[in-house]
C-alpha cells in the first residue's frame, strides 16, 4: 500500500518534469533553427558550429552527429529519411549516394555560390547529369605512418616501396617482437585500397569506369591480382591474423603505447599521435608488382542540403555551407577534423607530418579509393566480411572475390 | 454475438454457487473490456500496425529512402534464404538462445542450491552473482571487448604472456568469438536466474526434506526427488525469460564484437537493421522480420510445450 | 570422513562452500574490478597493467567526464524516461491483468492469446513503421515519443502480473462489490495493494530494462540534449577514441544509480514472481 502511493508520487512528479523539460528546449524569439546531422564526432564539430553561430546570430544548429562510430551515419540517415525527418543538412557518402539521389533527397546546388570555389575533381562523384548535389570543400588522405625508432632498431629509416621489400621489413620487425604493421579491419582495407589504385594506374586502367555500372569486367578481372599480393601482409604475419577481432582505437592505442610499429592512419590522428610523444613520419603504401606507390585519398564525404528545406531554413542552410567553405570554416575544420582544405578559398596548411605525401602524391592526384556506382553499403559491408574471412584463413581469395561478383550481381538493378 | 450466446449459461450456473465473477452480466463484461482497452490500444498502435506495414513491405523493394515503391511478390523472401550471411546469423541466433538457455539453467539452479545453505559471506556473495545481471549489456559488452582483445596487449593475454602462456587470439577467431559471446552472456545472467531460483527453494516445506532424511535419502536422491520437482514452477519461468531474450538479443554482441569476425556473431536482429536500415534494403530486412517472427513464435510454443509437460509429469 | 562428528562434518562442509562460493563470487566480479581499477588510471597505466592497482590514484578523469560531458542532463533524461515508461506500464499491464480475472469470455482469451503472440515480436521487426508513426506524430527525437515506445512492455508487465492476480481471494473482491464499490475501485482500494510483492518486481524489472535500453534510444534521438545515460557512454568510445579509462569513467558513473537502486530493491526484485507462480 505504502509502496504504490509512494511510488504515483514519484512518477506524478516526474509526469510533470517532462512537459517542463520539453519546454526548457523550444528556442525562443526569431531564429531561426536548422538541423545538421554530423559525420564527424561532436567534439570535432562543435567548435565549427559555435564559430558559424557567432557570425550568423539568428540562426542556430540543431547538430546530431552519428552514434558510435560513423559505420552507424547510413542507418540513422535511413531512419530519419523515412520518417521524413531528414536534416536540413547532412553527408552523403560514397555508399549511399546513389540511394540518395535516386529518392531525390538532395537538393541541386550546381549554381549556388559557395559552389564557384569547389573543384571539379570534388564535384564529379556528386554530379548526375550536369547537376551537382554535395558539397566537398575537402579532401582526406590515408597513408602509412609509423614509428621511426621501431623501424630503425630493425636498420630501416624509411616504409620500402614494395610489397616484397614491406614483408621484408614486417618479418625482421616479427623477429624483433614487435607488431609490423596493422589496419582497421571493421572497415574498407585501408591498405587494399591504394594498392589497388596504384596497380591501375600503373595498367592504364581508368579507375573511374570500374566499377563503375560494371564497364570493365569482374571483380575476378580486376581485384585478383592486387588481392593475391595484398594477402602476402596476412600470410608473412605482417599484419597479425589477430587484427581481425580488433577495433581501431585499440590499433591506435597499440601505435601510441609503441608496441606497434605501423599502421594506417591519416591527418585526423595526428592529434592524438602528438601527444603521445612517439617519433613518427608517414609513407606512402607499397607498389604491388605490377604497380606503383599510392595513398588512399579521394573528397571527403560533402555537404548535402536536404531537398525538404524550404524558406528559411533553406537561407539558413545556404549560409551554413557558405561558412563551411570560407577562410574561417576551412581553418577550424583543418584544426579540428584534420581535413586538407582543396577549394580557393584557403589554402591548406598541410601538417608537417604529411608534406612530402601531399607534394607527391595528393597534389598529383595519385591516391584512390574505390566509388561504388550501385549499393555501396551493400558492397562495402559484404567486402569488410570477406576480408574478415581471408585473414582468418576461413575464405581464399578465389573465393573472396567470386563472392564479391554474385553479390555485385545480386544487387544489380 | 457469442456473448449473448453465454448469458443463458452463465445464469443456470449462478444457482450453483459458481465464482462470483461468472455470474456477472453485460455491466461487468463491458467494465472488464474497457480494462482491456488500453493495453489493446498499445498493442494495435506499437505492434500490429507496424507489424502489418512490415509484412506489407516484405513483398516490396522498399529502400526506406525512396518513396516509390515496387511490389517485387517473393523476391525478398527468396533472397534470405540464398544469402549466406543473413543464414549464418539465423545459426548463431539459434545457438545463442539455445546455449545460454541450457548452460545458464543447469549452472545456475545448483548455485541456487548452494546459495541457500550457511557459509560466511552468504549475503555478498548472493548480492554479487545477482549484480552481475543488472547493467547495461550494450556497456558490459564493450567492457569485455577491451578485456577479450585478442591482442597481446589485451587484458586476459596480458596475464596470460606475463604467466609466460601464449596469448590467446579470442575475438579474432570465428568459434572462440561465438564462445566468448555466449561466455559473457552466461557470465551476466547465470546470478540473476540463480536468485530467482533461491526464492523457489527457500518456499519449499522444509518438512519434505526432514520427512526424506527419516527415509534416509542421501543429499542427491533429496536433490532429485525433492528439489528439482519443486524447482519446476521457476524452471519454467526463467527458461522462458533466457529463451526470448536469447533469440532477441542485439546488445550484447553488438558491443563485443559488432557480429564479426565475417558474420560470425552476426545475429538475426542486427541483421534486420544492417540489412533493412543501413544498407536501404528494408523490403529485405521486413522479410527478414517476418520470418524471424513466424521462428519466435515456434520456438516459444516449442519451449511451452516442453515445459508445460515437464510440469504435469512431476505436478 | 565418516569417523568425523557429524557437527564437525556440518562445519567442514560451511567452510568449504565459504571458500568455494566466495572464490567463485569474486572471479566473476573480477571485470567490476577492472572497470572501477582503470578509471583511476592514465592511458598508458592501463595497457601496460590493465589489472594492476594503479600506479598513481588519480580523480582527473572523473573531474574531466563530469567537465566535458553533460552528464547531469543525461542522468536526467533517464530518470525522467524510465520513471514515467514504468509507471505507465505498470498502470497499463496491472489494468489489463485485473480486466483479464474480473470475467473470463471469449473476449479476454482471445485478448490473452494475442498478446501471448504479441510478447514473441522481436522489436527490430517493427522498428521503422513505430518512427513513421512516431515521425508523424511529430514525436521523433523527444523524451515523450521515447517513453510512447515503451509502453509495448505493457504486455510484459500484464503477464507478470495476470499470473499473481489469478491467485488471490476471490471473497475479498466479491465482499467489496456487495457493499457496493464500482470496478474500478476495487482495482484501485483493494486488488492494487494486494499485488504489491508482484508490483514490487515488475517496478524492479521495467525499471532496469528501460534504463538500459540501449537500441530505442540510439535510433529515435538524434539531440545530444535528449541522450540518455546509456547513449551517453556509448557515445564517449568514440568521443575519447584511445581513451579508455575515460570511457570506464564514464562506465562507472553510469553505474553508480543502477547500483543504488539495486542495494534498495534487490529483495523485492524476484518475490512476486514466485508468489505469483507457486501453486497456492
Amino acid at each position: 500500500m505504502k509502496f504504490s502511493k509512494s511510488l504515483i508520487a514519484a512518477v506524478a512528479t516526474a509526469a510533470m518534469i517532462v512537459p517542463l523539460a520539453a519546454c526548457g528546449s523550444a528556442g525562443a524569439g526569431d531564429t531561426t533553427t536548422i538541423s545538421y546531422f554530423s559525420w564527424n564526432n561532436e567534439n570535432q564539430v562543435k567548435p565549427i558550429i559555435e564559430a558559424f553561430e557567432a557570425a550568423n546570430p539568428g540562426i542556430t544548429v540543431d547538430l546530431s552527429t552519428a552514434q558510435g562510430e560513423a559505420s552507424d551515419y547510413a542507418q540513422t540517415l535511413t531512419t530519419r529519411a523515412a520518417g521524413n525527418q531528414l536534416p536540413n543538412v547532412f553527408h552523403m557518402s560514397i555508399e549511399t549516394r546513389n540511394e540518395i539521389l535516386d529518392a531525390g533527397l538532395a537538393r541541386d546546388i550546381t549554381d549556388e555560390d559557395f559552389m564557384q570555389s569547389i573543384p571539379d575533381t570534388n564535384k564529379e562523384l556528386y554530379t548526375r547529369d550536369g547537376k551537382v548535389y554535395g558539397m566537398s570543400p575537402t579532401a582526406w588522405v590515408g597513408v602509412i605512418v609509423y614509428n621511426k625508432d621501431l623501424l630503425s632498431q630493425v636498420g630501416y629509416d624509411s616504409v620500402p616501396e614494395t610489397i616484397d621489400e614491406f614483408v621484408e621489413l614486417g618479418e625482421k620487425l616479427n623477429d624483433a617482437g614487435i607488431t609490423a604493421y596493422m589496419d582497421d579491419p571493421t572497415v574498407v582495407s585501408g591498405s587494399f585500397q591504394p594498392m589497388l589504385g596504384g596497380y591501375y594506374a600503373a595498367q592504364g586502367i581508368e579507375t573511374s569506369a570500374w566499377p563503375e555500372m560494371g564497364e570493365g569486367g569482374t571483380f575476378t578481372e580486376q581485384w585478383k591480382t592486387t588481392l593475391t599480393e595484398w594477402k602476402k601482409l596476412i600470410d608473412s604475419g605482417t599484419m597479425p591474423k589477430e587484427v581481425v577481432g580488433v577495433t581501431n582505437d585499440q590499433i591506435k592505442q597499440q601505435f601510441m603505447t609503441g608496441q606497434l610499429a605501423m599502421f594506417r592512419s591519416g591527418p585526423w590522428d595526428f592529434a592524438d599521435l602528438d601527444s603521445s610523444g612517439i617519433d613518427y613520419a608517414v609513407a606512402p603504401f607499397p607498389a604491388i608488382e605490377g604497380g606503383e606507390t599510392y595513398v588512399g585519398g579521394g573528397p571527403d564525404s560533402p555537404y548535402v542540403i536536404s531537398s525538404q528545406s524550404e524558406g528559411d531554413k533553406l537561407e539558413a542552410a545556404k549560409k551554413f555551407l557558405s561558412f563551411l567553405n570560407s577562410e574561417e570554416g576551412l581553418k577550424l575544420a583543418e584544426e579540428n577534423i584534420g581535413q586538407i582544405s582543396v577549394s580557393s578559398e584557403y589554402a591548406a596548411n598541410v601538417d608537417e607530418h604529411l608534406q612530402d605525401v601531399y607534394d607527391e602524391y595528393v597534389t598529383t592526384g595519385k591516391y584512390y579509393w574505390t566509388n561504388w556506382s550501385q549499393n555501396g553499403n551493400v558492397m562495402a559491408t559484404e567486402m569488410v566480411s570477406q576480408f574478415q574471412l581471408l585473414m582468418q584463413g576461413e575464405a581464399s581469395v578465389d573465393e573472396v572475390i567470386a563472392h564479391m561478383d554474385e553479390v555485385w550481381e545480386a544487387n544489380a538493378k | 454475438m457469442p456473448s449473448q450466446a453465454r448469458e443463458p449459461k452463465s445464469r443456470h450456473s449462478s444457482t450453483e454457487g459458481t465464482p462470483w465473477f461468472k455470474t456477472r452480466g453485460f455491466a461487468e463484461s463491458a467494465s472488464s473490456t474497457g480494462f482491456l482497452v488500453p493495453i489493446l490500444a498499445v498493442f494495435i498502435v506499437l505492434t500490429l500496425i507496424p507489424l502489418i506495414q512490415t509484412v506489407y513491405y516484405s513483398f516490396t523493394d522498399y529502400t526506406g529512402l525512396n518513396p516509390n515503391v515496387n511490389f517485387v511478390g517473393l523476391a525478398n523472401y527468396n533472397k534470405v534464404f540464398t544469402d549466406p550471411s543473413l543464414l549464418v546469423g539465423l545459426g548463431f541466433t539459434v545457438l545463442f538462445a539455445v546455449a545460454t538457455t541450457l548452460i545458464t539453467t543447469v549452472l545456475a539452479i545448483p548455485l541456487a542450491v548452494l546459495l541457500n545453505t550457511k557459509f560466511y559471506g552468504r549475503s555478498f556473495a548472493r548480492s554479487l552473482f545477482f549484480f552481475l545481471g543488472v547493467p547495461s549489456l550494450i556497456v558490459l559488452g564493450m567492457v569485455w571487448s577491451f578485456i577479450l582483445s585478442p591482442l597481446k596487449t589485451g587484458a586476459v593475454n596480458t596475464v596470460l604472456v606475463n604467466l609466460g602462456l601464449d596469448s590467446v587470439p579470442w575475438l579474432s577467431d570465428s568459434t572462440l568469438a561465438r564462445v566468448c559471446v555466449i561466455f559473457v552472456a552466461i557470465w551476466a545472467a547465470v546470478g540473476w536466474h540463480a536468485t530467482l531460483y533461491l526464492a523457489y527453494l527457500q518456499a519449499i516445506p522444509a518438512d519434505l526434506y526432514e520427512q526424506a532424511a527419516v527415509d534416509g535419502a542421501t543429499g542427491l536422491q533429496k536433490f532429485v526427488h525433492i528439489t528439482l520437482p519443486q524447482l519446476i514452477p521457476g524452471i519454467v519461468v526463467s527458461t522462458f525469460l533466457l529463451i526470448t531474450n536469447g533469440l532477441k538479443v542485439y546488445d550484447l554482441p553488438f558491443g563485443m564484437t559488432k557480429g564479426g569476425p565475417g558474420y560470425s556473431t552476426n545475429t538475426i536482429t542486427q541483421a534486420i537493421i544492417v540489412h533493412g536500415i543501413s544498407q536501404s534494403q528494408y523490403g529485405l530486412g521486413s522479410a527478414l522480420a517476418v520470418l524471424f517472427t513466424l521462428s519466435c513464435l515456434i520456438i516459444v510454443l516449442g519451449q511451452t510445450l516442453i515445459t508445460s509437460a515437464l510440469s504435469r509429469r512431476f505436478a | 570422513m565418516n569417523g568425523l562428528k557429524p557437527s564437525t562434518r556440518a562445519k567442514i562442509g560451511v567452510w568449504v562452500r565459504t571458500v568455494l562460493v566466495n572464490l567463485v563470487a569474486i572471479v566473476m566480479a573480477i571485470p567490476l574490478y577492472y572497470i572501477i581499477i582503470n578509471s583511476f588510471k592514465s592511458s598508458m597505466d592501463m595497457a601496460v597493467s590493465p589489472f594492476g592497482l594503479p600506479g598513481e590514484w588519480s580523480f582527473d578523469n572523473y573531474v574531466d567526464a563530469f567537465a566535458n560531458l553533460p552528464i547531469a542532463r543525461s542522468f536526467l533524461n533517464s530518470i525522467i524516461v524510465t520513471g514515467v515508461a514504468v509507471f505507465f506500464q505498470l498502470f497499463i499491464g496491472s489494468l489489463a491483468a485485473y480486466g483479464m480475472i474480473l470475467r473470463k469470455s471469449w473476449f479476454t482469451a482471445g485478448v490473452g492469446a494475442v498478446l501471448m503472440i504479441a510478447f514473441c515480436i522481436p522489436l527490430q521487426a517493427t522498428l521503422i513503421p513505430q518512427y513513421r508513426i512516431e515521425a508523424s506524430l511529430g514525436l521523433v527525437n523527444t523524451l515523450q515519443g521515447l517513453i510512447l515506445l515503451y509502453l509495448v512492455n505493457s504486455i510484459f508487465c500484464y503477464f507478470l502480473i495476470v499470473g499473481y492476480m489469478r491467485k488471490l481471494p476471490m471473497e475479498v473482491i466479491e465482499a467489496a462489490r456487495i457493499d457496493g464499490a464500482g470496478p474500478f475501485r476495487i482495482y484501485y482500494t483493494i486488488v492494487l495493494p494486494m499485488c504489491t510483492p508482484i508490483l514490487a518486481t515488475v517496478v524492479v524489472f521495467q525499471t532496469l530494462s528501460t534504463w538500459n535500453d540501449f537500441l530505442q534510444p540510439n535510433v529515435f534521438l538524434s539531440s545530444t540534449d535528449n541522450r540518455t545515460i546509456i547513449l551517453q557512454v556509448f557515445n564517449s568510445m568514440s568521443q575519447f577514441t584511445t581513451n579508455w579509462p575515460a570511457f570506464m569513467t564514464i562506465t562507472v558513473i553510469a553505474l553508480v544509480p543502477v547500483f543504488i537502486f539495486f542495494i534498495f530493491c534487490q529483495k523485492w526484485i524476484v518475490s512476486g514472481l514466485v508468489a505469483g507462480s507457486v501453486k497456492g
